[in-house]
């Protein structure tokens, strides 16, 4: 069982690390709506706020505004995974807009980036750290990608 | 130089209707933006409100206006039986009792007593959103 965890916990980091970048754009980002979700009762409500913060901080260094009511929203989702008793934790980091097909024209909603990161909790006690480091890394894909497809 | 200033003036505008797009919803389907103003409408029309929740990231909420609200049958009944209000949940511009966790959230209320008649949470199509308005 916990070769089958290993396994299934490496197939994501091995792609994020191959492919750090994503086939998204994120060119000309002028507003994004931060948001944290919480969806899963393991992690308690708390971290919503200073997540956001973190949220926040990466918009501000990249001069994405992100105060007012954007309707593209920048979210960090968090849930759980069933994988036997371990707390594995799947954290997204996705960006959601109102796009218009190339075709017909028609307003569609569609993710615009997303990035996922899956990762065990083996000690219930590094829970915030874990948690806020997946979230950091997730940023900082985010940042890279943005920087370099502005270039 | 007026080519730059037609850019910026396109970018500005453009930012301004992503930025409120359920106000333009509200202004092409003639909804009220503000309880207070929709409250007093209803009571001197003697209509009750029909109150729309949503937020400014929410899909379900777009689609709700669009292939919901913005459907003729439905619209048709709206604009006789009711003042029709939508507001943004983050803008916290309304009365405390009907903040919800999940959106879109639609309230009947009663323009006597500001009493919630019925509340429909979620995403409805037209067909759901008809069979919502009939029974009301």
């Amino acid at each position: 069982m916990k070769l089958l965890i290993t396994l299934f916990l490496s197939l994501p980091f091995l792609s994020g690390v191959l492919y750090a970048n994503s086939p998204f754009l994120l060119t000309k980002l002028q507003s994004v709506y931060p948001l944290v979700e919480i969806n899963t009762k393991k992690i308690p409500k708390k971290y919503i706020a200073p997540l956001l913060i973190k949220v926040k901080e990466t918009t501000k260094e990249l001069g994405i505004k992100s105060e007012g009511f954007s309707p593209r929203p920048l979210a960090i989702m968090i849930s759980h995974v069933s994988v036997s008793n371990a707390l594995v934790l799947k954290v997204e980091l996705m960006l959601a807009e109102e796009v218009k097909r190339l075709d017909d024209a028609e307003e569609v909603f569609a993710l615009t980036y997303q990035k996922t990161d899956i990762f065990e909790v083996e000690d219930i006690s590094l829970l915030e750290e874990d948690l806020f480091e997946s979230v950091e890394f997730l940023l900082e894909l985010f940042k890279e990608q943005y920087i370099e497809d502005n270039e | 130089m007026k080519l730059i200033k037609f850019l910026l003036l396109l970018s500005i505008t453009t930012t301004t209707v992503f930025a409120q797009n359920y106000k333009d919803f509200a202004k092409e389907m003639d909804y009220e933006i503000r309880y207070d103003i929709a409250l007093e409408k209803a009571k001197a029309q003697k209509k009750d409100i029909m109150f729309v929740l949503v937020t400014n990231y929410c899909p379900w909420c777009r689609k709700f206006e669009k292939r919901a609200l913005k459907a003729d049958a439905v619209s048709t009944i709206i604009q006789e039986k009711y003042i029709p209000l939508i507001i943004n949940r983050e803008e916290h511009n309304f009365p405390k009792k009907f903040d919800s966790a999940r959106i879109p959230v639609t309230y009947f209320v009663n323009y006597k007593n500001e009493q919630i008649e019925e509340k429909v949470l979620g995403y409805k199509g037209k067909n759901d959103f008809l069979e919502v308005l009939k029974k009301n």
